[in-house]
C-alpha cells in the first residue's frame, strides 16, 4: 500500500516538474510580441503532451483504435507506420527532469537525450510515452544501441539495424531487408478488428503523399527563413518543428500552411522580429528538443537570430522526399529505404562528408554570420566532426563557437557570457564588412 | 579476239520451240542481253577454295559490280538454230531510240555503239558513281505490216527492256528508285516485276526458282488487263503463257532445270498487245536471270516454336523467382527485445 | 510538356522515321549510331555496325576508304548527340521502353541488378564488340575452315536481337526463323533467337535490359568526353538522396555518389534525363548542351509531379549563386 502511494506521489511530482518546465518555456514563447496566431496550434500540441498530459486530444482518436508506435532518431520510416494504420511518435526528448531519473540507468557520461528517454520510459506518467506499446529504435549511435537493451526492461523494443557504411552495396541490401522486416512486423502488430491489416501499395502511396505535403511546407518555411528579413525566431521555429514529433502529419501540415501564409505575408509587409543587422546564427550539432530551448533562447536573448537548426530535430528531419516513380509496392519500399538512409547525415555514419556539403550549402543560402556548434555531453560523434566543420568554414570565413552542455539549466550563466562575446564579435565583423567592402 | 567473240556468243543463244503461239512470225522479237553474265553471278561453292582464291573471287565480283556493264541488242531466232544469231535489221534500228532511266529518275538517250563488226550495244551506266537500279529500253517502230490480215496496215512497236543493278561502294545513291519508264511517248508498253521500289533499290533483275513473283504489264502508263505474256527459258526450254488479270498482273514461279551445270538460267518475258482501234501492234520483252535452287532452308515455325519454349521457360523462372523473392522478403524478421515480459520475482 | 513526354514523342517519331522512312524517300546512309536494322527493308538509314562488319569483312583498300569516310560521319553524329542516340532515338530502346510501360501498367514491379552483378556482366558487351570487329577479320582472311568463315559474313547481325525483333515490329515475320542451311547458320540463328527472346523477357522485367550488353552503346560511350550533350552536377545542391539511382534505368550509382566532378556523364548513361526530372533539389542535376543548360532539376517540379503545389517561389528569398566552388577558389 505504501509503495503504491509513494509511487503515485513520485509520479505526480515528476509530472508536475516536467509540466512546470514546459509551461515556463511556452509562456516565454506565447509572450513574444506580435507573434502570429498561427503558432497557437503548435504551442497547443506541446501543451497537450507535456502540461495537460492528454495526447489523445491532439491525435483526434482514442488509444484503442490506433496503436501508437514510438520511434527514435530520424531513420525509422513514418510512412510505413501510417500505412499500417498506426501513429508514429518520436520519443527523443529534451526534458531535464526526466534525464535526472534516467541517471540510474545510463552512465554519468552518457547522452542526456538517452537519459531523458529512459527517465520517461522507466517512470511512467507521461502518457505520450506510456501509450506506445512498442518502441522502434535504430542502431545509430552507441547510446541508442544500449538504450534499446535498457528500454526493453519496460517496453517491447524493436531494434532496426542501420548499416553505418552508407556507400557500400551490402548496406543498401541490409537496410531494405530491415524495411521489409519492419513492414511485416507492423502488419502483424497493428491489428484492427474490421480489416486484414496489410500495408498495400495504395495505403503506402497515401502515406507518402501526406508526408510529401509536410515536406513541401518545410521547404517553404526554409525559404522564408533564408530571407534577410527574419520574421520568425529560432525558438519559435524549433517548437514548431518539434511539434511534428507528436502531431499527426495531416493536422500539422494544415497548421503549417497557415503559418507559412502568415509568415510570407509578414515578409511582404516587412514585419520583422529583429533588426536586419542582427547576426544570423546557424545551430549545428546535437539536437535541442523541447523543452530544452536553452541554446536558441540564449542566442536570441543576446541579440542574434537563429536562422536554421542543422540538427536531426530541425528541418533536416523533414527535408528529403520519397522519390518513387511507380506506385507498386516494390518501388515504394525501395524509395522509402533510400530516403531514410541515403541523405541522412547523422554522424553515426562513416564517412560523413555529405554533412559538410550540407553545412556549406546552408551557410551560403541562409547568409549565416556564425555557427554555434552544440555538442551534448557524451555525444562523441558530433564532437568528432567539429574540426572538419571548422575547416569547411575556413573558406567562407564564418567563425564557429563550440558549446558543450547538457540539459541542466545551471550552466546558463556561463553560456550566456560566451555567447554574448561571440555575438558581439559577429556584430563587429558584420559592421566592418558592411563598411569596408561595399556590398552590391 | 576470237576468244572474246566466243565468250560473247556463248551466253547469248536462245533456243525455242513453238514460239508461234504468241506472236506473228513477221514481228521480230528484240531483246537486250547482258554481256559476260557469269561475272555477275554469286558463287556458292567458294568454300572449296583456299583463302587467297576466295579473296580474289571477292575482288572480281566487287569489280563486276562497279564496272560499267555492256548490253547487246539481240534478235530472237524463231527457228531452232542453235548457236546462231540473227542479224539485226539495221534499217529498223536507225530510227529507234534507246533510252536509259537512271536511279535519279531521269531519262536519257543512249547511243548504240558498235565494236568491230558487232553492232548495237550499249554501255551502262553513264555516270559510274550513281548506284541503284537502271532501266534500259529501246523503242523500235516500223510501219506497214498487216498483222491480222484485215486489210489495214498496222504499225509495229517493239519495246525491249532490261533491268540493271549498279553498285559501287561509297557511290552516290539515287534519289528515286524506278522500275518503269513512266513515259508513254517513248516507252508505251512495258513489263516489270511488281516490287516495292521504296524497299528495294537494287533488285528486280534477278529471280530464283521455286519462288513466286508478281509481274505487271503496262500500256501507256496504265496496267493492261487481258494481255498474253509468255515466259521462255533458254536452257531448260520451259515455257508458259499467262493472261494478266484486271490489274494487269500475273504470278509466275520459275522452275529448276537439274540437267544444266550452270548456276543460272535466262528467262525471257514477252508480252504482246494488238490495239485494234489505232492499228498498232505492241511487243515488249524483259530478260531475267534466274538462279538455280540453292539449299537454303529456314523454318519460321521452328523459330517461333523456339521462342515459345524459351519464353515459357523464362517466364516460369521469373514467376518462381518473384514468388521466392517475395516470400524471402516477407520472412525477414526484426530483432525484438522482450525483456519486459520477464517477470521479476 | 514534361521531359519524359518529350522523350516518348521523339522515340515514337524516330521509330517511324527510321523504320518506315524509305516510303518517304528518306535515305540517311550506312552511318547511323542506332539500331536501324539492315533487315528492315523500308528503313531510312542503316546501323553503323553493318558498315564495320562489311568493310572489315572485305578488308580491301576500297573498303578501308569507305570505312574511314563513313566513320567520320558516324563520329560527327555521335558527337552531336552523345549517348542521347540510345535514350532518345534507338528503336530497340523504344521497344524496351514499351515493354517497361506494359509492365508498369500491369502493376508488376521491376527487378534491379546489384552493382556486383552489373560489373560481372560487363564482359558481354566486349564479347559482342569483338564479334563485330574481330570475327570479320577471319571472314576477310579465311585461313582455316573457310566453310565456316564464309557463312559468318555479317556475324554480329546474325546474333543481334534487332534482326529478329525489328522486322517483326514492322510486320515482317520472315526473319524469325532457324536457318538449317549448314551448322554455322544453325548455331548463329539459334543464338540470335535466344538473345532476342532474352531481350524481350529481360526488358519486361528490368528497365532497358539490352542496353547493358549493347556494343553500339559501348562504342558511343567512348565519345562521352567530347560529345555535346552532357549531364552536369552541382555538388552543393546534391543531398545524396539516391533518387536518381532509383529512377535510372541503367542503375548508375556514380551520379549521386560522385563528389568533386562537374561532368557526370558516365559510360552507361543513356541521357534519358529521368534523373534530372526526378531530382528534388534545385539545379542539382542539369542537362547541358554545348555548355548551355537546357534542362535543370527543380524541387517545385518534383512536388508538382506528385500532385503537390509548392509555393516556395512566392516568398522573397535570397538568391543563392550556385557557382561556389568546392575547392574554395572563388565565391561569386
Amino acid at each position: 500500500m505504501n509503495t503504491i502511494e509513494t509511487d503515485q506521489k513520485r509520479k505526480e511530482l515528476f509530472l508536475r516538474s516536467v509540466a512546470r518546465h514546459a509551461a515556463a518555456e511556452l509562456e516565454q514563447l506565447r509572450t513574444i510580441p506580435k507573434s502570429s496566431p498561427a503558432f497557437d496550434y503548435f504551442y497547443d500540441v506541446m501543451d497537450a503532451i507535456f502540461i495537460q498530459n492528454d495526447p489523445e486530444r491532439i491525435l483526434n482518436y482514442s488509444h484503442e483504435k490506433k496503436q501508437m508506435i514510438g520511434i527514435y532518431c530520424m531513420v525509422i520510416p513514418e510512412e510505413l507506420i501510417y500505412a499500417a494504420g498506426a501513429v508514429p511518435i518520436r520519443l527523443c526528448s529534451g526534458s531535464f527532469e526526466a534525464s535526472q531519473i534516467g541517471e540510474d540507468f545510463v552512465p554519468r557520461d552518457g547522452c542526456p537525450l538517452v537519459k531523458s528517454a529512459m527517465g520517461f520510459s522507466s517512470q511512467s506518467g507521461l502518457k505520450a510515452f506510456d501509450m506506445c506499446d512498442v518502441v522502434v529504435i535504430p542502431t545509430t549511435c552507441d547510446a541508442k544501441r544500449k538504450l534499446g537493451e535498457e528500454l526493453s526492461l519496460f517496453k517491447e523494443v524493436w531494434m532496426v539495424e542501420l548499416p553505418h557504411i552508407k556507400n557500400a552495396d551490402f548496406s543498401r541490401q541490409i537496410w531494405v531487408e530491415q524495411m521489409y522486416a519492419l513492414k511485416a512486423r507492423l502488419e502483424k502488430h497493428v491489428r484492427t478488428s474490421w480489416a486484414k491489416n496489410r500495408i498495400t501499395a495504395q495505403r503506402l502511396s497515401n502515406a507518402i503523399k501526406n508526408s510529401a505535403r509536410a515536406q513541401s511546407e518545410i521547404r517553404r518555411v526554409m525559404a522564408i527563413r533564408k530571407s534577410t528579413q527574419s520574421v520568425i525566431w529560432g525558438r519559435q521555429a524549433m517548437t514548431v518543428l518539434n511539434s511534428y514529433f507528436y502531431a499527426p502529419v495531416t493536422d500539422w501540415t494544415e497548421a503549417m500552411v497557415r503559418l507559412n501564409n502568415d509568415l510570407s505575408d509578414k515578409i511582404q509587409k516587412g514585419e520583422t522580429v529583429c533588426h536586419e543587422k542582427s547576426p544570423r546564427i546557424l545551430i549545428a550539432g546535437s539536437p535541442g528538443i523541447f523543452p530544452n530551448l536553452k541554446i536558441p533562447g540564449i542566442v536570441e536573448e543576446m541579440g542574434g537570430v537563429v536562422v536554421n537548426d542543422e540538427s536531426c530535430a530541425g528541418e533536416r528531419y523533414l527535408y528529403d522526399p520519397v522519390g518513387n516513380t511507380e506506385n507498386n509496392l516494390r518501388d515504394q519500399m525501395n524509395s522509402i529505404a533510400s530516403r531514410y538512409m541515403a541523405p541522412c547525415v547523422c554522424p553515426s555514419f562513416t564517412p560523413n562528408s555529405d554533412r559538410l556539403f550540407m553545412i556549406k550549402k546552408m551557410v551560403a543560402e541562409y547568409a549565416v554570420d556564425g555557427i554555434l556548434y552544440h555538442v551534448l555531453k557524451g555525444c562523441v560523434i558530433y564532437d568528432f566532426e567539429v574540426h572538419r566543420v571548422e575547416d569547411v568554414l575556413k573558406e567562407s570565413g564564418q567563425p564557429l563557437l563550440r558549446i558543450e552542455t547538457d540539459y541542466n539549466p545551471e550552466d546558463v550563466e556561463q553560456l550566456r557570457t560566451r555567447v554574448e562575446a561571440f555575438i558581439e564579435m559577429l556584430k563587429a565583423r558584420k559592421k566592418n564588412r558592411n563598411s569596408t567592402t561595399p556590398i552590391s | 579476239m576470237k576468244l572474246f567473240l566466243l565468250l560473247f556468243f556463248l551466253p547469248t543463244t536462245l533456243v525455242f520451240t513453238s514460239l508461234t503461239t504468241y506472236a506473228e512470225k513477221t514481228v521480230p522479237i528484240y531483246y537486250w542481253q547482258l554481256i559476260d553474265q557469269d561475272r555477275y553471278i554469286y558463287r556458292s561453292d567458294m568454300d572449296q577454295l583456299n583463302w587467297r582464291d576466295i579473296r580474289k573471287q571477292r575482288e572480281l565480283s566487287e569489280t563486276a559490280n562497279h564496272d560499267p556493264k555492256f548490253l547487246s541488242l539481240n534478235l530472237l531466232d524463231l527457228d531452232s538454230a542453235i548457236h546462231g544469231l540473227l542479224p539485226v535489221d539495221g534499217n529498223m534500228l536507225d530510227r529507234a531510240i534507246a533510252l536509259m532511266r537512271d536511279p535519279n529518275g531521269e531519262i536519257q538517250q543512249v547511243s548504240l555503239s558498235a565494236i568491230a563488226n558487232q553492232p548495237h550495244f550499249v554501255k551502262i551506266p553513264l555516270d559510274d558513281d550513281l548506284t541503284g537500279r537502271y532501266l534500259l529500253g529501246i523503242h523500235i517502230t516500223s510501219g506497214g505490216h498487216d498483222i491480222d490480215k484485215d486489210g489495214d496496215l498496222d504499225a509495229i512497236h517493239i519495246c525491249a527492256k532490261h533491268i540493271i543493278s549498279h553498285y559501287r561502294n561509297g557511290g552516290k545513291v539515287g534519289s528515286a528508285s524506278v522500275i518503269f519508264f513512266d513515259d508513254a511517248q517513248q516507252m508505251p508498253f512495258e513489263i516489270a516485276p511488281a516490287i516495292d521500289t521504296a524497299k528495294s533499290r537494287y533488285g528486280g533483275g534477278i529471280q530464283s526458282t521455286h519462288r513466286s513473283y508478281e509481274m505487271i504489264v503496262r500500256y501507256m502508263d496504265q496496267p493492261l488487263a487481258g494481255t498474253k505474256v509468255t515466259v521462255v527459258s533458254s536452257e531448260s526450254r520451259w515455257q508458259k503463257s499467262f493472261i494478266t488479270d484486271s490489274k494487269g498482273r500475273f504470278r509466275v514461279m520459275p522452275t529448276d532445270d537439274r540437267l544444266i551445270a550452270k548456276e543460272w538460267q535466262n528467262y525471257l518475258y514477252v508480252a504482246t498487245h494488238h490495239d485494234l482501234e489505232h492499228n498498232a501492234y505492241y511487243l515488249t520483252t524483259l530478260p531475267v536471270m534466274v538462279y538455280k535452287n540453292r539449299p537454303e532452308w529456314s523454318s519460321k515455325a521452328m523459330g517461333f516454336t523456339y521462342w515459345a519454349i524459351i519464353g515459357s521457360a523464362l517466364s516460369l523462372l521469373m514467376v518462381v523467382g518473384l514468388i521466392r523473392r517475395d516470400s524471402w522478403y516477407n520472412s525477414r524478421s526484426l530483432t525484438i527485445f522482450e525483456n519486459h515480459r520477464i517477470k521479476k520475482n | 510538356m514534361t521531359i519524359s513526354k518529350l522523350r516518348w514523342s521523339i522515340l515514337i517519331s524516330s521509330f517511324f522515321v527510321l523504320l518506315f522512312g524509305a516510303y518517304l524517300g528518306l535515305y540517311f546512309g550506312y552511318v547511323l549510331p542506332t539500331f536501324s536494322c539492315c533487315y528492315v527493308s523500308s528503313r531510312a538509314g542503316t546501323c553503323f555496325l553493318l558498315t564495320l562488319q562489311q568493310t572489315i569483312g572485305a578488308f580491301t583498300w576500297e573498303s578501308i576508304v569507305v570505312f574511314l569516310e563513313r566513320f567520320t560521319y558516324f563520329s560527327l553524329l555521335v558527337i552531336i548527340m552523345g549517348r542521347g542516340w540510345c535514350g532518345w532515338i534507338c528503336p530497340l530502346g523504344f521497344f524496351q521502353d514499351l515493354l517497361d510501360l506494359t509492365r508498369y501498367k500491369l502493376g508488376i514491379g521491376s527487378i534491379r541488378f546489384s552493382k556486383k552483378l552489373r560489373n560481372g556482366l560487363l564482359w558481354i558487351k566486349w564479347v559482342f564488340l569483338s564479334v563485330v570487329l574481330i570475327v570479320p577479320l577471319w571472314v576477310a582472311f579465311p585461313f582455316f575452315c573457310p566453310c565456316v568463315a564464309l557463312n559468318l559474313e555479317i556475324p554480329y547481325c546474325q546474333l543481334c536481337p534487332g534482326k529478329y525483333i525489328l522486322p517483326l515490329l514492322v510486320g515482317n515475320p520472315d526473319r524469325v526463323a532457324v536457318n538449317f542451311k549448314n551448322n554455322t547458320n544453325l548455331v548463329m540463328s539459334t543464338l540470335g533467337l535466344t538473345f532476342s527472346a532474352a531481350l524481350i523477357w529481360g526488358a519486361f522485367i528490368k528497365r532497358r535490359f539490352w542496353c547493358l550488353f549493347c556494343p553500339m552503346g559501348l562504342i558511343i560511350s567512348w565519345y562521352r568526353k567530347i560529345s555535346f550533350f552532357k549531364l552536369r552536377k552541382n555538388d552543393l545542391q546534391c543531398t545524396s538522396c539516391e533518387i536518381c539511382y532509383n529512377t535510372c534505368p541503367m542503375e548508375i550509382e556514380e551520379v549521386y555518389k560522385s563528389r568533386g566532378r562537374e561532368d557526370v556523364t558516365f559510360g552507361e548513361c543513356n541521357l534519358c534525363l529521368k534523373c534530372v526530372e526526378n531530382c528534388p533539389e534545385k539545379s542539382a542535376l542539369e542537362a547541358v548542351y554545348l555548355g548551355k543548360t537546357i534542362y535543370r532539376s527543380s524541387s517545385i517540379n518534383f512536388f508538382k509531379k506528385r500532385g503537390i503545389k509548392s509555393s516556395v517561389d512566392t516568398c522573397k528569398m535570397v538568391e543563392v549563386p550556385l557557382q561556389i566552388q568546392i575547392k574554395g577558389q572563388k565565391q561569386s
